[in-house]
């Protein structure tokens, strides 16, 4: 190694470890934080204590040698603040030697961390406080952010169901790389049963209804009957279930179309729901075959889904195929 | 004590004193306490409040990933005010000693609080629901980490400020495919996913991202800034100088060090630093700031610079280093320890380097609790304690073999290494053996090196041509640092901890008691023999 390295990291290492390099640096300086020790005495002041128990005091600070005891106290120019209140001798535990006083080792250790440093302790209660208050403003600052939804998470509602909207927004939302689900506007969706009207009603499809809805007005949502309805097939006055389908027949119409067996898994916007889905409907989801929705159903005995993203939890399910099923599934 | 006595006549001096006055089990226990006295001595208070202030951050963190983290928040908010106004007034009222309790007290609590409420923080906003929900949007966001080159892309942190269009103010990581500078605007589309988790969760947790973002599509729809754009120039114009004369391994290497930009390094040379844990000298850390000016302040001191000059000169180094480093805040972090460690160290202006390193430690922490989980911070600071007290305990030990100034060179390498240990253990599982050697060869080599590299950019600014004379002079102790690194990675292998983070913590906790029962021990011994001395000249005395 050239030569100017070989000093150059010799200074390195000498600045760090080395008090007597810089006579300058055993000097008492006052020190950056804390009270500039006004009640502390320090080594430098030779008349401060009685012969023996200075070169006691001496010895047991800086072991049989300055050097060994690699960095002693006041190593980089500090005073070694020996001195307490109540006297030198119980503060280094060189006078207990002399005169026989015990204390357990514990509170030696911690009993100078307690020591009074007011000056040290003040600037330390200052910065706790303007870190808790940093701590509470960036609180209360991020609770004003936007959120992605309005009713909490696992609430009832159906959220971002907007008859209108949903459906188109579902098929477009991966595709086009817009959200399936109305941002914000999940406050706003009307909260009730909502069915699927088929058969000899003006505009068959879907309908959002009022809590409390009857079939009569789940037909006169749907515009009314036709003509030919055969309106006396039907329990007008039976209350509305959420995901029902309520078929009119039409006149000359034998028999109405097997409905389908009540289903609680398919929400009336076509959405999967986790928590109830039957394996088929679950199989319906595109990637998932019989092992993975029994999965997804051993997942759900074990801990409901809170959210689509409790998905994740399914061995076997990664984030590729849980963003591709997003969409088409919900948890009410 | 046990272990004392019977050693201490053997260490005891020649003229043995015992014949004098016997030793009493009272006395060597207060012979013992005095070095371990002298020590909280020169720390002060904070060498207890730093300490407590990291574990607490850990708890916090073990806590929270328990599930007990919203339980837990307001009562400890509610704490830690309490225990603030009691330390006041119990300054106040002048009972100081039960004060400095309380404050203990109060930065165990401000500290977990800050923890709780930033993790609070982290499910208010729409990225929250938006890795609930699933989806994608379209995200404005610009770059606010200096991206890191990793397996699958750039990873990097994002600083979200609108999501469809809806204003927000939310962190996200991303893994790109190109890397945009610090301070990019982009636009994405982008579903989110949530933090993974083990060690890179915690990461980019402390670096408060909320989500991780799978990006379908970038889109850069801006300009970097004037600050981002000019350290990328000077950037650039390094990395220039370093290549003109050296390959692209060599020249990179001293690139690395200077600016933590490994992008010239050939990829086969970043797994060897990887593999032989050599991978801190060209991250931008503690350890490469601390290394870097303790060989500009050897150079300094070798051209007879005068203390005033210096000094300024150091303190100038720190903030340059921040800008080409691109003023991320592990460099600041890294940057701000260094300085005030180093500037005591050699200047002598606070009680002692220690006390400064705990006070460095507590200001950061309280500053951003988050820090607690940053393994980064840990191990800068774990290496500055071996540095300042490990280092100084192994040279003197070894300069009785060997020339002082290499048993300094590898006390310092060593005392880092050591105090790392048990943080690598604790979060890695295992130690690299061949780490060991590998770093006390190339860590010095490095340190040079990384000096020239230093004043070979810091001339690039001015004239290349130069620069690269600079680098060139260099390129030997990077070509060694590379061999080094290359040699040890056909020798991996270490001790593998079953990855059960209570058997990683106690193996990683007890190699720490370990090595304060040594020093302890050790120095019980040495005491043993320095406390005869004036008793056995006060008793000669007597006639």
């Amino acid at each position: 190694m050239p030569l100017p390295q070989r000093s150059a990291m010799r200074h390195a290492a000498v600045m760090i470890d080395d008090p007597e390099q810089s006579p300058r640096r055993r000097s008492p300086v006052e020190p950056v934080w804390g009270d500039p020790l006004a009640s502390h005495g320090t080594l430098s002041d030779p008349s401060a204590v009685p012969g023996d128990v200075r070169a006691a005091v001496r010895a047991s600070v800086w072991g049989t040698d300055p050097l060994e005891d690699g960095v002693p106290a006041g190593a980089f120019g500090a005073p070694v603040p020996l001195g307490t209140p109540d006297g030198m001798q119980d503060r280094t535990g060189v006078g207990r030697g002399l005169d026989g006083g015990r204390r357990p080792l514990l509170m030696a250790v911690l009993r100078p961390w307690f020591e009074p440093r007011p000056g040290e302790l003040r600037g330390a209660i200052v910065l706790l406080a303007v870190s808790l208050a940093v701590s509470l403003a960036l609180w209360f600052d991020a609770s004003r952010r936007p959120s992605l939804d309005g009713p909490p998470i696992g609430d009832d509602a159906v959220r971002s169901v907007n008859p209108a909207s949903a459906p188109a927004g579902l098929v477009a939302g991966s595709a086009d790389g817009s959200d399936g689900w109305g941002m914000g506007g999940g406050a706003d969706v009307p909260i009730g049963p909502v069915v699927h009207v088929s058969g000899a009603v003006r505009i068959p499809g879907v309908v959002t209804l009022p809590e409390g809805s009857r079939v009569a007005d789940a037909v006169a949502a749907s515009g009314g009957a036709m003509p030919d309805a055969r309106l006396d097939r039907l329990n007008l006055a039976r209350r509305v279930d959420d995901g029902e389908r309520i078929h009119v027949p039409r006149v000359g119409e034998d028999a109405p179309p097997p409905d389908e067996p009540a289903s609680r898994g398919v929400l009336a916007d076509g959405r999967i729901d986790l928590n109830a889905a039957s394996q088929a409907e679950l199989e319906t989801l595109p990637g998932v075959g019989p092992a993975r929705a029994q999965a997804i159903i051993l997942e759900r005995e074990t801990r409901p889904y809170r959210v689509p993203g409790d998905l994740r939890r399914v061995p076997g399910i990664g984030e590729a195929t849980f963003q591709r099923l997003a969409p088409l599934v919900a948890v009410r | 004590m046990i272990l004392t006595s019977p050693s201490q006549p053997a260490r005891a001096p020649v003229a043995t004193p015992l014949s004098v006055r016997p030793p009493d089990p009272a006395r060597t226990l207060a012979d013992d306490e005095v070095p371990v006295a002298t020590t909280a001595e020169a720390l002060g208070p904070l060498g207890l409040l730093a300490p407590c202030a990291l574990a607490t951050g850990r708890l916090t963190a073990w806590l929270h990933d328990l599930g007990f983290g919203p339980a837990l928040r307001m009562p400890v908010v509610v704490c830690a005010v309490l225990c603030i106004g009691l330390a006041v007034a119990l300054l106040a009222a002048d009972m100081s000693r039960v004060a400095a309790v309380m404050v203990v007290v109060a930065t165990i609590t401000v500290v977990a609080a800050g923890v709780l409420l930033r993790l609070a923080t982290f499910e208010q906003g729409m990225l929250p629901g938006l890795v609930d929900r699933g989806g994608t949007v379209t995200i404005d966001a610009h770059v606010a980490a200096e991206p890191r080159k990793g397996a699958l892309g750039w990873q990097t942190v994002l600083r979200i400020s609108a999501i469809d269009g809806v204003a927000t103010r939310e962190r996200a990581a991303a893994v790109l495919d190109e890397a945009p500078g610090l301070g990019t605007p982009l636009r994405l589309v982008a579903s989110a996913r949530p933090l993974p988790d083990g060690g890179y969760g915690r990461w980019l947790a402390q670096a408060h991202a909320v989500a991780l973002l799978d990006v379908h599509d970038m889109r850069i729809t801006g300009d970097p800034g004037r600050v981002s754009r000019a350290s990328e120039h000077v950037r650039e114009r390094i990395r220039m100088a370093a290549t003109r004369h050296l390959g692209q391994g060599t020249g990179g290497l001293l690139v690395g060090f200077v600016t933590g930009d490994t992008r010239l390094l050939p990829d086969r040379d970043v797994a060897a630093m990887q593999a032989t844990g050599l991978s801190h000298l060209t991250a931008v850390s503690g350890s490469n700031t601390a290394i870097l000016l303790a060989g500009m302040a050897g150079l300094l001191t070798l051209a007879r610079v005068g203390a005033g000059l210096r000094w300024t000169v150091l303190a100038v180094t720190v903030p340059w280093f921040a800008f080409i480093t691109r003023l991320e805040p592990s460099v600041l972090r890294a940057g701000t320890m260094a300085l005030l460690v180093i500037a005591a160290a050699a200047h002598g202006v606070a009680r002692d380097a220690r006390h400064l390193l705990a006070g460095a430690v507590l200001l950061l922490v309280l500053l951003d609790p988050m820090l607690t989980w940053s393994l980064g911070l840990l191990l800068s600071a774990g290496a500055t304690l071996g540095v300042l007290v490990i280092a100084p305990r192994i040279a003197s030990r070894l300069e009785t073999f060997i020339p002082r100034a290499v048993a300094g060179l590898l006390g310092i390498t060593l005392g880092a290494q050591l105090a790392v240990a048990p943080v690598l253990i604790a979060s890695f599982g295992t130690i690299e053996w061949v780490s060991i050697p590998a770093n006390l060869l190339a860590v010095p080599i490095a340190a040079v090196g990384a000096t020239f590299g230093f004043i070979g950019s810091a001339l690039a600014l001015v004239h290349v041509g130069m620069a690269s004379s600079v680098f060139a002079l260099a390129g030997p102790a990077s070509a060694a640092v590379l061999a080094i690194a290359r040699v040890g990675s056909r020798f991996t292998g270490g001790p593998e901890i079953p990855d059960v983070p209570g058997v990683r913590l106690a193996v990683s906790a007890s190699i720490v008691l370990g090595g304060v029962l040594i020093s302890v021990v050790s120095r019980r011994i040495r005491m043993a023999g320095a406390s005869a001395r004036p008793v056995h000249r006060s008793s000669a005395s007597e006639p």
